[in-house]
């Protein structure tokens, strides 16, 4: 199985991260080299990476901390780790950023009153959860492929970070051949830009469509499944995923399609209600490439995500985090 | 956010003939939000011209928005612009079917008015390849790219005639 770049889009080398630039894809697949904290949090800030990439940068940037030199005392090193956190947890509303940073500080706060040699212990920490998450993914990827094996047609939405293009390139190695309804999602593209690109490269077949037209697809029975990713997940099954969502989620419950969701499970929020929503610049909207469609006068709204309630949800394809 | 009153936008899609101009002047509405109507942008371009210069100011969303207005109830109606119908079928601006089954969950009405663009079923695949005449999307891939969509009259609260 062909890995995409974007199932693991984030890595350590030496003393720097790189990163991914998911806005330049598919003309460019070109890694951002982050050597500071800020550099990370501009890096999510600007939507450079986003939903697995950025939980990536997260658990990377203290294994950048850790290689700062000038940092000598464990007391300075914990005081740097919670302000990495603090960083992190406010560059965007939606993603749980301070639920990742929590379980570092945790682990952080444990080996010191444990008096454990705390780099070492802390490296040991991320690394093995790197290497684990890394597992479980390759484990729901292969849930995913079981799911979606049983259907022909399959609309998706934004980008499942990789994981949807190797399920698809399992079903095509057993001799189920699926093809894909991408939808462009608007504003950042990331349908037409990602997932219609890894899907093309991992010789599935894929065809775009507006973020308009999804009801006619499922009215008129062209697609018998949809498989979305999630950002955020609650205690009750509700989640957050990109904006565009839950029209779909609505829709496939109107006409009796199949509704599967990736999730990562969580119980830190209760429901979804409880799921700070971002609201972007409008300008990230009215403009593409920096360059302005809109007439002037005209304003824009721009909310980043959707909340959808679990009623909607078909089969949560969950990552096993035991 | 631009509003956090519940039940209190009106939302269009399309580009409606001239006379729903009106109705909207006679209701004194002096902000609606509208879709962008991908893939030729006919509502940011055009519909949103005609209400600039009827002094209604217009709100701006991607074609993939709408779902959160609804969620966060903030809709109060929502029109539609439409090419004919039938008797069982309105047929609408692509997109008019998404915005009838949300406004069904979220009890909200629907109208339909006449569009004032000619008559296109399906638009070329490679329409969608682009935005604003930049290439956006990646290479070797399949496009469709419906302009309309039939949606019963049964989600359909009012269909307006000019």
């Amino acid at each position: 199985m062909k890995e995409s770049p974007l199932f693991w889009p984030a890595f350590l080398k030496k003393d720097v991260l790189f990163v991914l630039d998911e806005t330049l894809i598919p003309e460019k697949v070109k890694y951002i080299q982050v050597k500071t904290p800020s550099q990370a949090v501009k890096v999510i800030k600007t939507m450079k990476t986003r939903a697995f990439g950025q939980f990536l940068v997260v658990l990377s940037t203290f294994l950048l901390v850790l290689k700062d030199k000038n940092i000598k005392s464990d007391k300075a090193l914990v005081k740097k780790f919670f302000d990495v956190a603090h960083a992190l947890n406010k560059s965007r509303p939606t993603f749980p950023f301070s639920e990742v940073t929590g379980m570092i500080l945790g682990w952080a706060q444990k080996a010191q009153k444990e008096n454990k040699d705390l780099r070492l212990s802390l490296q040991k920490s991320i690394e093995g959860f790197l290497f684990g998450i890394r597992g479980r993914r390759l484990e729901r990827v292969q849930k995913l492929a079981d799911t979606i094996k049983k259907h022909k047609v399959i609309l998706t939405h934004c980008n499942v970070s990789g994981e949807l293009a190797m399920a698809a390139q399992i079903c095509k190695s057993a001799g189920k051949n699926i093809s894909f309804f991408a939808t462009e999602t608007r504003p950042y593209f990331q349908g037409s830009r990602l997932t219609a690109w890894e899907l093309k490269k991992a010789g599935v077949p894929v065809t775009l469509v507006a973020d308009n037209a999804v009801a006619t697809l499922m009215r008129d029975k062209i697609i018998d499944a949809v498989v979305v990713g999630s950002d955020r997940s609650c205690a009750n099954g509700d989640f957050a995923n990109k904006i565009g969502t839950l029209q779909i989620a609505v829709l496939a419950k109107e006409f009796d399609v199949p509704f599967y969701v990736l999730t990562q499970p969580s119980n830190k929020v209760k429901n979804g209600g409880d799921i700070p929503i971002e609201i972007r610049d409008e300008n990230e909207l009215l403009k593409v490439r920096g360059k302005r469609f809109a007439p002037k006068g005209v304003k824009g709204f721009y909310p980043g995500f959707d909340v959808v309630p679990h009623k909607f949800i078909t089969k949560a394809i969950a990552i096993n985090v035991n | 956010m631009l509003t956090e009153n519940k039940k209190s936008i009106i939302l269009l899609n399309g580009v409606f003939k001239d006379s729903f101009l009106k109705i909207l002047k006679k209701r004194k509405i002096k902000e609606v939000f509208i879709l962008e109507g991908r893939p030729y942008l006919d509502g940011a371009k055009e519909m949103c011209v005609k209400l600039l210069k009827n002094n209604i100011k217009a709100v701006l969303i991607a074609d993939n928005m709408a779902g959160f207005l609804f969620y966060k109830d903030l809709v109060k109606e929502v029109w539609i612009s439409y090419q004919e119908e039938s008797k069982k079928n309105v047929l609408c601006k692509m997109g008019g079917l998404i915005l009838s089954v949300m406004a069904k969950h979220h009890k909200v009405p629907v109208m339909v008015f006449p569009s004032c663009k000619r008559k296109k079923y399906v638009a070329n695949p490679k329409d969608i390849f682009s935005f604003n005449g930049k290439r956006i999307a990646a290479k070797g891939i399949d496009g469709f790219v419906p302009l309309l969509e039939d949606v019963p009259k049964k989600y359909i609260t009012e269909i307006c005639y000019e």
